[in-house]
């Protein structure tokens, strides 16, 4: 019943039970709605929650502080078999290449590598803590726009997967490769408008003007790199299937010409992510549940066109490519939430209630594009009412939601933000607060924390202080400055 | 040219007695000879045959089946009559006339029924020439009943060695005797059943009608020992059963001699072999109609009783059984099996070999609350075809029921009906609504996508339903089927390789993705050549021999060495699989087929079993008698074998153990072959007891064709041979 019901129908039940005397609450003045339906659907939050994967919040709470960030290594297992199996379901070689910059906690990168996912990077930094997690160099896929000389050198020497993004980091690979007498295996990344989506067309190479074609026949024409695989990635929170059919469709297209054109054999085509998560966007007006399709949805999409497209292929000796997925925010998204507390209540001049948490836009930086859920942990009496929520930053930026309809809250509940698994740790900021733990529930409902809170020392721990500036006050601790005594 | 038509014409004298050589069919005319006037006359019908066959250009003429009738018709009539210009006229006029009834029957008996002609040809022909001769009053008959013995023999085996000259109409013991060894030479158990059919068969009739004249005996007890030899070892698998229903065959040809003699009698004529062709076509025209495995198995095509025992042997190891047919996996992905063979709801006997997939996971297969189809992890998905065949049915329009309900009305829902080559058709039913992608008379390849999983016709929730079945009726009987190399899941996380299973309720399945370069390095195209220097116990020096893949007429792929020998080999569903080894003995081929005689082409396939026949092992003459006396149609060896990747080297090791237990005599020969992701197969070891072999690749090539131009490498890392 907790799915379903609005909080105001709860709390009708509440008051009248029994015959007792009904408990105070907070006076309130609200628009009256009708019933359970509004012009933008079903109410699509439960009601509260007081648990994670039956662990009891409090308890996490009394154990690990507040805030608290909540993995759920079940859920994240069965999202990624789930993905899994929408898409081996339906193409015979699938591939799962973990999107690092979507959450690179070592915890939820070991999950996903445990449930068969290569390593998705795009920096220096990335590449080395995918290796640091004990990911080898044929597991790594290196993408991105900016690869340093260095960290190139080792990606060829570990014989990861380049993806190169322009023509400059090909005659770099090329000089690197032509050194070491290394044959090199790269592919190239690709940009093309599939009337769907804002071409991302900063990132690789244009199909449509022919500038593709030209990169790989640069390519096919060195001594040391081959060109073995096509890359795109035609966005973001992608809520049309379709637009993925004309991007394996033109990927598809592509490959035959360049090999035709060249000569060579494409093994894989790596179709990047963009799958929308089960996420509000602030100026979306309908929930999530009716406008996000579903992973199987999106496999359809895309499985049906690289199967049509590749039917010839085995007739003609190749073997159908390989598909790579780089599945960010769909995997993790849902699988994680944010417990804070409220701290204070306010009413603001045009009398709107607020609410300041203990968590800001410093640990959820998706505030600022998502209207997430947010859900007590307990039953709240009282009407509900227009609300906007803060965070405890000095900062006027920091407001977590502008307007949500909630009863009136006590110093010291507490409200559960999700979902946040996507792009908030690696986001995030140490700015003004310590950023908190963040613990997993496994799937035997044991706890760890997969990332201690911050203290002092960890945040000052780069810092160096020159000799001179070693004393705030060189001449002794002032006295009193401002002389209000 | 000509030894090409002696070659043809003495095959036709080995072929009446089911066995094929040239020597062994000269001896046989030489048996004939022993009465020239039977022989010649053999011989005349013979080349006529020959003759009119080539000039007709009869398929399969150079097999000799046209020419062995019409010998027959010629050596009945030398039996009967003196040879002189009037007889010479009948003998040609009949070998004419069978070579046109065999040619017409052997086509109307095949496509029909599927069944041999045997010698019914030459009854028809026989017995009209005999009507014919009886108004020929220039014919002079040839009387050869003064009964020859040879005396040192007691008078049953007399008798026996006569009966079985009778064959050839030469019913003199010394032909019987030529014929025995010219049977056991080919195949001891043809023998064995030629001397049990004619004791069951002599017995029976000296039982039924009290004392028959040895004459009699001689004249009619040939078709105990074909009957016997035919029922018993020729058309079928050896084993118990076939050899009771062997004798039980040689019993009803008993029943058939006594009554044919009496109704033939009237009219004068011979009874010749017409109770064993009608014995034998009987009991396999009823046979053939089983739905059963059940003993006695029919053999796939005929052929000498220890070959058919090989066969069959190697099927059952490597597909659970003889006759199943193997089906590539209809999916992608993991799925489970809602029902497997036998199954308690709907897979009962006629259609209890049948298989129902669909997906769980944590038990359940559906994700959300499961009232939509959409909800169902399975419901959508492609479905592949699991075979090479034709699409000669299909339906598409019926609704998905929603999850719970079924549609009796329309049990098998939207379904595709493929004709296999054999006959056999695959159905896949509850196809989702008007996803088919393939029309009737569509030729489909493995791995074709033509649907996609639905939940039509009696289908309470989304699942795919495959089976075998015998004729393209909806309804019609199941026959036995597995699935081919693929990967079994279990629930704690650890997959295993099957060459072939037939998986059971729960199962989780997967097929094997084929690796391409393994795949690519052990492949073995048209014209390959593989040298390989051997060296090792028995062989002086080294010893150079080469491999090299050959195409047969009938589209067979076999390995043969320079020395004669060969096997036969198939690289499909995923597996590269050796089998029907002949020729003289060869230590190259038989380490090849030891060491890679079974080898998937995937990756994952890390531990497997096989169970090469026992002849591969390189025994001594000691050892081979042995094994030649205690398993006499040959044995099977035990085979593990196992494979790792070697990281240092880049090569798969392939290590295999094979083990054969005697009483208390066990042999074993440990394997290990060196895979090579550049050139293949490039090293075998091989240790048997104290003695080991080293076979090492020297040189990859293809024959030249016309047009293209062979080549071939010397391997990288072995030094040339100089010496050579």
């Amino acid at each position: 019943m907790q799915n379903s019901d609005l909080p105001t129908d709860k709390n009708q039940t509440n008051a009248t039970a029994g015959g007792e005397k009904k408990p105070w609450t907070k006076p309130t003045i609200t628009v009256l709605r009708s019933g359970l339906l509004n012009k933008f659907g079903k109410s699509r939050q439960a009601a509260w929650i007081d648990n994670i994967d039956d662990v009891p919040i409090d308890d996490l709470l009394n154990q690990y502080g507040s805030p608290l960030f909540v993995v759920s290594e079940k859920k994240l297992r069965r999202n990624a078999q789930r993905i899994k199996r929408a898409f081996t379901g339906r193409y015979p070689n699938v591939v799962f290449g973990w999107s690092y910059k979507t959450n690179y906690l070592g915890a939820v990168c070991n999950v996903l590598h445990q449930e068969g996912a290569l390593a998705e990077v795009v920096s220096e930094f990335e590449y080395e803590k995918a290796r640091a997690l004990g990911v080898p160099g044929h597991c790594i896929i290196f993408n991105g726009p900016y690869k340093k000389r260095g960290i190139l050198e080792t990606a060829i020497e570990e014989g990861a997967h380049i993806q190169i993004d322009h023509l400059d980091e090909l005659y770099e690979l090329e000089k690197i490769a032509t050194e070491k007498q290394k044959k090199v295996p790269v592919a190239i990344r690709l940009n093309f408008d599939t009337g769907y989506t804002e071409p991302w067309s900063r990132f690789g190479f244009n199909v449509e003007s022919g500038q593709a074609m030209d990169a790989a026949w640069r390519i096919t024409s060195s001594q040391y790199l081959d060109l073995v695989g096509l890359h795109s990635h035609i966005g973001t929170f992608i809520t049309e299937p379709k637009a993925y059919s004309i991007q394996v469709r033109t990927m598809c297209g592509f490959m035959s010409e360049v090999e035709k054109r060249t000569g060579c054999t494409i093994d894989y085509l790596d179709i990047g992510g963009g799958f929308a998560s089960l996420n509000s966007l602030q100026g979306i007006y309908l929930p999530p549940e009716q406008i996000v399709p579903s992973i199987e949805q999106y496999a359809e999409a895309i499985c049906e066109v690289v199967l049509e497209c590749t039917h010839e292929r085995e007739a003609r000796g190749h073997k159908r490519p390989t598909l790579i997925l780089e599945t960010g925010r769909a995997m993790v998204d849902d699988t994680e939430v944010l417990v804070t507390t409220a701290v204070a209540n306010k009413r603001l001049p045009d009398g709107k209630r607020a609410v300041i948490v203990d968590a800001g836009v410093n640990l959820l930086f998706t505030a600022f594009w998502y209207n997430h859920n947010v859900t007590p942990t307990r039953p709240l009496p009282g009407k509900p009412e227009e609300t906007v929520i803060y965070g405890p930053l000095c900062m006027n930026i920091d407001v977590m939601r502008y307007s949500i309809m909630l009863p009136p809250l006590n110093v010291g509940d507490h409200l559960v933000f999700g979902p946040v698994g996507a792009y908030n740790h690696t986001q995030w900021l140490q700015f003004i607060e310590y950023r908190p733990n963040v613990v997993m529930i496994h799937e035997d409902k044991s706890l760890s924390v997969i990332r201690t809170a911050e203290n002092l020392d960890v945040v000052t721990a780069q810092e160096k202080i020159p000799e001179h500036l070693q004393q705030p006050y060189l001449h002794g601790v002032p006295a009193d400055i401002i002389g209000t005594k | 040219m000509l030894s090409e038509y002696v070659k043809i014409l003495t095959r036709s004298y080995s072929a009446i007695l089911f066995v094929d050589g040239h020597m062994t069919g000269l001896f046989f005319f030489g048996a004939t000879l022993l009465y020239p006037n039977i022989g010649l006359s053999g011989l005349l019908a013979a080349l006529i045959a020959l003759f009119i066959a080539k000039l007709f250009e009869f398929p399969h003429y150079e097999k000799g089946v046209h020419v062995f009738n019409s010998l027959l018709v010629g050596l009945s009539l030398g039996a009967f009559y003196q040879i002189n210009l009037y007889l010479i006229g009948l003998i040609a006029i009949g070998a004419v006339l069978c070579v046109f009834v065999t040619v017409a029957l052997i086509d109307a008996f095949w496509r029909r029924a599927q069944l041999p002609v045997l010698s019914l040809p030459f009854i028809l022909v026989a017995g009209f020439a005999a009507l014919v001769a009886q108004h020929y009053s220039s014919l002079s008959n040839f009387y050869i009943y003064s009964e020859f013995h040879i005396d040192w023999l007691p008078a049953t085996l007399n008798t026996f060695l006569s009966t079985l000259g009778a064959i050839f109409f030469t019913t003199h013991p010394a032909a019987g005797l030529i014929l025995l060894i010219g049977i056991a030479l080919h195949s001891r158990y043809l023998a064995i059943l030629a001397i049990t059919g004619y004791v069951v068969g002599s017995t029976l009739f000296a039982f039924l009608t009290e004392s028959p004249h040895p004459n009699l005996l001689a004249w009619t007890g040939f078709n105990f020992m074909l009957t016997a030899m035919a029922l018993g070892g020729i058309y079928t698998i050896p084993s118990v059963v076939s050899f009771i229903s062997a004798q039980l065959g040689v019993a009803l040809s008993v029943f058939l001699i006594i009554a044919i003699q009496n109704l033939l009698f009237v009219y004068g004529l011979p009874v010749l072999a017409l109770p064993f062709v009608i014995t034998t076509l009987v009991f396999l025209a009823a046979l053939r109609t089983r739905t059963t495995l059940a003993q006695p198995w029919l053999a796939p095509t005929p052929a000498l009783p220890e070959i058919n025992y090989e066969r069959a042997r190697l099927a059952r190891v490597r597909n659970g059984e003889i006759n199943s047919v193997p089906l590539l996996i209809p999916f992608y992905g993991q799925w489970n099996i809602y029902q497997g063979f036998d199954g308690p709801h709907t897979h009962k006997a006629p259609w209890q070999h049948a298989l129902d997939f669909y997906i769980t996971e944590d038990d359940v297969s559906y994700t959300n609350d499961g009232t939509q189809l959409e909800d169902f992890h399975c419901f959508g998905l492609p479905v592949l075809s699991p075979v090479h065949g034709r699409v000669i049915r299909l339906y598409d329009n019926l609704l998905d029921n929603p999850p719970g309900e079924v549609n009796v009305s329309n049990n098998w829902g939207n379904f595709i009906l493929i004709r296999l080559e054999s006959g056999l058709h695959v159905l896949l039913a509850h196809l989702k609504e008007n996803s088919v992608k393939v029309k009737e008379g569509d030729y489909v390849t493995p791995g074709t996508v033509i649907a996609a999983c639905g939940n039509s016709g009696r289908s309470p929730q989304p699942h795919l339903h495959l089976q075998v079945q015998r004729t393209a009726e909806l309804g019609s009987p199941t026959h036995p089927f597995h699935l081919s190399s693929l990967m079994h899941h279990k629930s704690d996380g650890v997959s295993e390789y099957r060459v072939v299973s037939r998986p059971n309720v729960g199962d989780r399945i997967e097929a094997a993705a084929v690796d391409k370069q393994l795949a690519a390095q052990l492949h073995l195209p048209v014209g390959r050549q593989l040298t390989y220097e051997v060296a090792g116990f028995g062989i002086t020096g080294t010893l150079t021999r080469e491999l090299q893949v050959e195409l047969t007429l009938l589209g067979q792929f076999r390995l043969v060495s320079d020395s004669g020998a060969s096997a036969a080999f198939q690289e499909a569903n995923g597996v590269l699989a050796f089998y029907d080894r002949q020729g003289p003995d060869d230590i190259l081929l038989d380490m090849w087929i030891l060491a890679n005689g079974l080898t998937p082409l995937t990756e994952s396939a890390h531990h497997w079993h096989d169970s090469p026949p026992a002849h591969l092992l390189p025994l001594n003459l000691q050892q081979k008698m042995l094994l030649w006396l205690v398993r006499p149609l040959g044995c099977g060896l035990d085979s593990h074998y196992q494979r790792h990747w070697d990281d240092s080297h880049h090569i798969w090791k392939q290590q295999s153990q094979h083990q054969l237990s005697l009483g208390t005599t066990i042999w074993r020969v440990d394997t290990e072959s060196d895979i090579d992701l550049e050139i293949g197969c490039k090293q075998i070891v091989m240790i048997f007891n104290t003695n080991s072999w080293h076979a090492n690749l020297v040189e990859a090539g293809l024959a030249s064709d016309q047009g293209i131009p062979g080549w071939n490498q010397a391997t990288f890392d072995k030094p040339q041979p100089t010496e050579s």
